[in-house]
């Protein structure tokens, strides 16, 4: 807290040493004045070109943007959600039982709790007539985060005002760490302050004005699937090393789903959840009149414990799947594609199992 | 720490701040003198240790001047300054050059030379504030000044941090005097400095530094660049070294100023120079002028004859090159300026132009300055020929590539901004506003430079010198 501390005493002998030269209130005025016009312009500007996303979920939201009336379902997520369901076979599974639901995948890789929030009240924003259904994952409220993604227009781009307060909160209840909470604090701030300012994004802000969303190969692909792509179906080399990594370390993938065996029945940490900020997701998804399922789906990323937020009445419905006993197939080496991820045909398999898992709510939906 | 970075903000309000609550001048001083040392520390603190070496000695060699010693004291007393300060930047910055120079040209006569670099980091502002304690001495020894009594008042002069590690390479002679006055808050030009900084910032962050992403592929992989490209590299680069410094000048006036320090203006507008005669009273006038005080007029300057005339311009624009950097590239340059400088006298081309606007004579004198900036840029003389040389089209090796017309048009803007703006005339403008309209066009204009201001900390180009 030593550099907001400067910066107070900074500001207080500004404003003492100005006030010197110039009547107070006049130098309020001005401050103001030039306070009120940097924000009116900055976000005026922001609203007519939003922050460049500049990454596969820009292109997801786009696409969603463009036929929102035509789904009725999203799924929101990380990496995990992304490489799971399957929009296109959870549509046939459930119109074999009479029931037609569109979905998209909204998924991305390293996509977090606060993003994903972020990413939720932009799509609820875009008044999507359909949609009733929303499968939300759910992650830790972790506020650290990598310095090597550090000012990526991806990562400037989820620092609203909203997502600074929910790091804030977070921040009070996470244990210690490595990292000082005040570091962690300042690193969202300048975040929020690049994105408040929209520093740097004016390039990118006239090329998206100008050339509209242009996408690459494998975005159409994807898009073409409703958000949904299999790893197997990606390029380039750094998805062959990520299928290396569990073929040369066998062993430390079986430490892991030993580990996720082991917790359970242990009780849950309290700080993995910031749970005002699920009740106000819960409540956001009410008032559109979206149902809102939330999903552990299977994986030995430490998925969170969260079973205590359903008997605490946080969230109303969940659907787990952190069980290497109860899911063994979702859990056997040869079912990932990578330590955290299901290969394409345990996808499809997983989607089905979930169709299956989602049937009564649907059927709540409807009334049947 | 970068005049364009946030903590440079921070540090800038703690500065100001602090300054103006203190109302004693001495104490000001103190605090000016700490910060300063705190802002060159923030990029290596133990280079300090050469800036007070250069403070102490250059002090005290001042104090014994103004005692009237004899002329051949006097003159010993400056050649130790002189050794002194020109020895610790030809060590940090020439001796690695000199020796490889050497060794090269050995084996060249067959000779089997091999030496050992010593491999130093070059320390940051080493020349500018080396010309700085030099002009201090030169002058006291000259007797065009009076040497200061304050210690206080000289080690701020060396190392006041607007303008310490970039220049504009201030005389003694204007600042000292400054530092004697009681300065007034209310006296300061706010609104005029205020948007000249903004200008600094518009020209450093959102013109250099963007057009570098275009320029730097250009001179890294000369061989991978069409003629056209070659063209948009290097006359984008002649945009960004302005853009660079001209933007670091106005942003240590603009801070010198608002602390109550006046720095004298170190762009005029170069590339509106009708020769390239003209062209040094516009560009990085701090440098030219001490020069042609410091060297020029010493060797003779112009009242020897034509021919001593010519050779005195020559040695000028050799050393100006050398000055720039430790490169035969940088040597080439000020070859290039100083052949053009004496071709100017011969045929007394750069006199007559200089009268009256002559698009002409501007156009020729912007090709002979980008010329230039191949020399000045290129990473060696093989590469700035094969640069000139695709830009005629004659390289064999041109790669294909076509001219972005962004880009172009950015070169466009510029060349439109720089010809019909004259420095000062928004300043003025600003000055004359009522507070509430330039608090409103402040923000505003603020909210539409940031957007534009490139991301990565890209170091000042003079930083290096």
């Amino acid at each position: 807290m030593k550099v907001e501390a400067n910066l107070l005493q900074a500001v207080s002998y500004f404003a003492l040493s100005i006030s010197k030269g110039a009547s107070p209130l006049a130098l309020c005025r001005d401050l103001l004045i030039f306070l009120a016009f940097f924000l009116l312009v900055s976000q005026g500007v922001q609203r007519l070109v939003p922050w460049p996303g500049g990454s596969e979920i820009e292109s997801k939201f786009r696409h969603f943007e463009e036929h929102k009336d035509e789904y009725d379902l999203v799924f929101f997520g990380s990496s995990i959600t992304y490489r799971s369901f399957i929009p296109n076979l959870l549509q046939d599974e459930l119109s074999r039982s009479g029931i037609d639901i569109r979905s998209f995948n909204f998924g991305g890789p390293g996509m977090r709790s606060f993003e994903q929030d972020h990413l939720i009240r932009r799509t609820l924003d875009t008044a999507p007539e359909r949609l009733s259904i929303a499968v939300v994952e759910l992650r830790d409220w972790n506020p650290s985060f990598s310095e090597k993604n550090a000012f990526t227009k991806r990562m400037v781009h989820w620092h609203s005002t909203r997502s600074l307060g929910q790091i804030i909160s977070s921040l009070r209840k996470w244990p210690p760490t490595k990292t000082a909470p005040s570091d962690t604090f300042l690193y969202h701030l300048r975040h929020w302050l690049w994105k408040m300012t929209n520093f740097g994004a004016g390039p990118d802000i006239i090329a998206s004005a100008l050339r509209g969303t242009s996408h690459s190969d494998i975005e159409v692909k994807m898009l073409s699937q409703h958000g949904y792509l299999a790893l197997e179906d990606e390029t380039g080399e750094l998805y062959l090393e990520r299928k290396r990594e569990i073929l040369d370390d066998p062993a430390e993938y079986k430490r892991r789903v030993t580990r996720l065996t082991q917790r359970q029945g242990r009780s849950a940490p309290t700080h993995q959840f910031n749970e005002d900020a699920i009740r106000d997701q819960v409540a956001l998804f009410s008032n559109a009149g979206i149902q809102a399922i939330y999903v552990v789906p299977p994986s030995t990323k430490n998925p969170p414990m969260a079973q205590p937020l359903l008997d605490k009445g946080v969230v109303e419905n969940l659907l787990t799947y952190d069980h290497p006993t109860r899911f063994p197939r979702y859990y056997a080496p040869e079912s990932h594609f990578d330590f955290n991820h299901l290969t394409k045909e345990m996808a499809q398999n997983f989607t089905q199992r979930f169709a299956k898992d989602l049937l009564p709510f649907l059927l709540n939906e409807t009334g049947e | 720490m970068l005049f364009v970075e946030s903590r440079f903000f921070l540090f800038f309000l703690v500065a100001f701040s602090v300054y103006w609550f203190i109302s004693s001048q001495a104490w000001r001083k103190r605090w000016l003198l700490l910060c300063s040392n705190v802002f060159y520390a923030a990029w290596d603190w133990r280079f300090l240790s050469l800036i007070w070496i250069s403070t102490v000695v250059d002090y005290g060699i001042g104090r014994l001047l103004s005692q009237n010693p004899s002329r051949g004291k006097s003159k010993i007393l400056l050649m130790v300054s002189l050794l002194l300060n020109l020895g610790i930047l030809g060590v940090f910055k020439y001796f690695d050059f000199f020796l490889e120079s050497a060794v090269a040209l050995g084996q060249e006569f067959g000779l089997d030379l091999t030496a050992s670099r010593l491999h130093l980091v070059l320390p940051v502002g080493i020349s500018f504030y080396t010309f700085q304690t030099l002009s201090y001495t030169i002058d006291v020894y000259r007797g065009q000044m009076r040497a200061t009594k304050s210690f206080l008042d000289f080690a701020l002069f060396v190392a006041f941090f607007p303008q310490l590690v970039a220049g504009p390479i201030v005389r003694a002679r204007d600042f000292l005097p400054q530092l004697k006055l009681h300065h007034s808050l209310r006296k300061i030009p706010f609104r005029r400095l205020l948007t000249l900084f903004l200008i600094g910032y518009v020209k450093k962050a959102c013109l250099a530094d963007q057009v570098a992403t275009v320029v730097d592929p250009v001179f890294a992989s000369p061989e991978l660049a069409s003629t056209g490209m070659t063209w948009l590299g290097v006359s984008l680069y002649a945009v960004q070294i302005y853009g660079d410094f001209s933007g670091y000048s106005d942003m240590a006036i603009a801070c010198a100023g608002l602390l109550g320090y006046e720095l004298r203006l170190n762009f005029n507008s170069p590339y509106r120079a009708r020769s390239v005669t003209d062209f040094w009273r516009r560009w990085h006038i701090s440098l030219s002028s001490w020069f042609r005080d410091y060297l020029y007029v010493p060797l003779g300057g112009n009242q020897r004859g034509r021919l001593r005339t010519l050779a005195n311009l020559s040695i000028v624009f050799v050393l100006c090159g050398l000055w720039h950097g430790a490169a035969w590239t940088f040597v080439l340059w000020g070859i290039h300026h100083g052949l053009f400088l004496v071709l100017e006298r011969l045929i007394g081309f750069g006199r007559s132009v200089t009268r009256k606007t002559n698009p002409l004579a501007i156009l020729n004198t912007s090709g002979v300055v980008l010329v230039g900036w191949v020399f000045f840029r290129a990473e060696s003389v093989g590469e700035s020929w094969l640069i000139l040389g695709n830009m005629i089209g004659l390289a064999k090796s041109a790669g294909s590539g076509s001219v972005e017309l962004g880009w172009a048009l950015v070169l466009v803007g510029f060349i439109v901004a720089h010809s019909c703006l004259r420095p000062g005339q928004l300043e003025e403008k600003a000055e004359r506003l009522p507070s509430w309209t330039f608090a409103a066009l402040y923000g505003t204009a603020v909210a539409i430079v940031l957007p534009f201001a490139a991301t990565g900390d890209q170091p000042f180009i003079y930083f290096q010198f």
